[in-house]
């Protein structure tokens, strides 16, 4: 699988009153051609600043910083001037945003909204765009009938489907979802995704999917990302990460899906909260909530190293593996 | 629709009550105030009769009302004329310049504020915010006055006074030149004064727009930063089309001050020769007027909220 998107120290600060914070810090991430990249943390931990990041739509006070680069096919958009961006976005690199709920313009019927899509990458008469849009929105399971209604008439399902339409109205390279089924019901969550995995075998879909809940992650992603106070802790195979976590980070989270077979058991937690970034903690940043943290913990931050093959993982539980064998 | 039959019938009603509520008698202000302690009861009634005042209320209430329909206001205590006379005599002036002010003020106004919230955080941004808060803050008559001492009285480029040249009417174009030389400042006035509170309105409601998801959306699929902030401004026309219709209700207020600052033959001018006079005939007219005029401006914003938000559109069928 050849790489499509190949992501290098990214790090997007945001200049707070009590100084600046980095909301993601040296972030480095590759997805294949045709490939589904999940990327999961909790809230706070910077995901939805990742995925602004990606699509160069970091707002003042956020920055993105010098140094970080982001190749899409060898070419790196961070060193575009601001003004070309435009016409990349939705046609290299589209987004599937949080909160697709409201991410219709009220007062415009979804078909012309998904029209304006593809009007502003090319196709200059309206009708023919219509046309299109039309057919994109049949794609995804929106009656031909329904296709000029206006956002409010349609439930969060069809909303959210019509937001997919959007996104991939222009044949986009890359795809970025950033929760793309919170706030769904399960059933409507299940018929989302199994929308994505279906776009994806018809059109070669290569996307990063970034959500909160693992379970969500794991069903359609090829490899997973952890991502913890702006940093990725862990990275592999999906099947991988489920089965054998590295990290005690990763490790609680697994623990903490809810089993449904098996004996009853009660919640498993993970103690704490997110760290607050202005104030991390010294070493490593889960330090304080790992049940597995040793005295060096609290001196050395750990790098994302390779663990094993195909697995990455940022943690001196397994660094010191390596010393040892070093030795 | 019914409702606003009804607040236009409240209204009227109001306006029939408020007079007859105020202390004193009709006495006092329908016959000059030196004689009224020396009439006579005869005279008296006569002068009551004049005016229908000796009547039973319901039945003054009914005739008020038929009178309303036939276009009949009643007659003016200082000036004898038919009330609707002098209305609509002052109507077109007071309509030029409201009609104007609400127009240019829109433009300016909204125009700047809109693009204010589009470049939110630059420094013209700013220094038209600081313009436009001052205007907002600034008194009707003071600003009328400002610009009449500049145009008239220093520059000597404008005349000061009217609407109608006093000599030499002529016609034609000199004088439709005439006109829109004494419309200008009154008008410029009106305009600045309003032009700040839309300012205003225009862009804390399109500020807010340009946070909500679907401007993220909106950039994210592609558009450029003007068709990006259109779809914001969509959206920003609501409570815009809200603070016309209410300006269209205080302007007149408004026009009262500004029209008696320039002396400009309109209704708000009117209105305050009215209350000098105490003209109770002429100002239940006038009152009358303004009444039906605010209530149209809210019919019309009413019947323009479906044709922007399909939202409300919505609610209406159900």
């Amino acid at each position: 699988m050849s790489t499509l998107l190949e992501v290098r120290g990214l790090s997007t600060v945001y200049h707070t009153s009590e100084g600046p914070v980095r909301a993601v810090d040296g972030v480095d991430l590759t997805v294949g051609r045709g490939e589904i990249l999940g990327v999961v943390g909790e809230s706070g931990s910077g995901k939805t600043t990742l995925v602004m990041s990606l699509m160069r739509l970091v707002k003042p006070p956020g920055r993105i910083l010098k140094g970080s680069e982001m190749l899409l096919d060898g070419e790196d958009l961070f060193r575009l001037p601001r003004s070309a961006m435009p016409a990349r976005r939705g046609r290299d690199l589209a987004l599937i945003p949080q909160s697709a709920m409201h991410a219709l313009n009220p007062v415009i019927p979804v078909d012309r909204q998904v029209a304006e899509a593809i009007t502003a990458h090319g196709e200059a008469r309206s009708k023919a765009a219509l046309r299109t849009a039309r057919d994109r929105l049949r794609e995804v399971g929106i009656s031909p009938e329904r296709c000029h209604a206006y956002p409010h008439e349609l439930s969060g399902g069809m909303r959210q489907r019509c937001v997919i339409a959007m996104a991939v109205a222009n044949e986009p390279k890359l795809v970025i979802a950033d929760e793309p089924v919170s706030g769904l019901d399960v059933v409507v969550q299940a018929r989302i995704l199994r929308l994505i995995s279906e776009l994806r075998e018809s059109r070669g879909l290569s996307m990063i999917l970034v959500s909160h809940d693992l379970t969500t992650v794991a069903k359609i992603c090829d490899r997973i990302m952890v991502m913890y106070a702006g940093r990725i802790v862990e990275a592999g195979e999906t099947r991988t990460v489920f089965e054998k976590p590295l990290h005690p980070y990763t490790r609680a989270l697994v623990e903490a899906i809810p089993q449904v077979r098996g004996p009853r058991q009660t919640l498993r937690a993970i103690p704490g909260g997110p760290p607050d970034l202005n104030h991390l903690p010294p070493g490593c940043n889960f330090q304080p909530r790992c049940p597995a943290a040793f005295a060096d913990c609290k001196v050395v931050d750990p790098s994302l190293e390779e663990a094993e093959p195909g697995k990455k993982v940022a943690c001196l539980l397994y660094h010191e593996d390596e010393r040892k064998l070093e030795a | 629709m019914a409702q606003y039959a009804l607040v236009l019938l409240v209204a009227l009603s109001l306006n029939f009550a408020i007079p007859r509520l105020a202390p004193g008698t009709p006495i006092d202000y329908l016959v000059p105030s030196e004689q009224v302690a020396t009439i006579t009861p005869e005279q008296r009634e006569r002068v009551l009769a004049q005016f229908g005042l000796e009547k039973p209320l319901l039945e003054q209430y009914w005739l008020y009302l038929a009178g309303i329909v036939q276009g009949d206001l009643g007659y003016s205590t200082q000036q004898g004329r038919p009330v609707v006379d002098m209305l609509l005599e002052r109507l077109p002036w007071t309509l030029v310049l409201v009609g104007g002010a609400i127009a240019l003020s829109l433009v300016i106004g909204a125009g700047a504020g809109f693009l204010s919230a589009a470049r939110r955080g630059g420094q013209t941004e700013v220094g038209g915010l600081v313009f436009f808060m001052f205007l907002d803050s600034m008194p009707p008559f003071w600003i009328g006055m400002l610009l009449l001492v500049l145009f008239s009285g220093y520059l000597q480029i404008l005349p000061v006074f009217g609407a109608l040249p006093l000599t030499g009417a002529g016609g034609g174009f000199g004088l439709t030149f005439e006109v829109a030389q004494r419309l200008l400042l009154p008008l410029l006035t009106l305009t600045l004064v309003r032009a700040g509170w839309l300012f205003l309105v225009a862009r804390s409601s399109l500020a807010g727009e340009l946070s909500e998801d679907y401007i993220v959306m909106a950039e994210a699929k592609g558009l450029s930063r003007r068709r990006v902030v259109g779809h914001g401004v969509r959206n920003a026309l609501l409570p815009l089309v809200t603070a016309v219709a209410v300006e269209a209700g205080t302007v007149v207020g408004g026009a009262t001050v500004v029209e008696t600052v320039f002396s400009y033959p309109g209704l708000g001018r009117l209105i305050y020769e009215s209350v000098l006079s105490r003209d109770y005939p002429v100002l239940q007219g006038a009152f009358l007027l303004l009444a039906v005029g605010v209530i149209a401006a809210n019919l019309l914003a009413d019947l323009l909220y479906p044709v922007i938000d399909p939202r409300v559109r919505a609610e209406g069928a159900r």
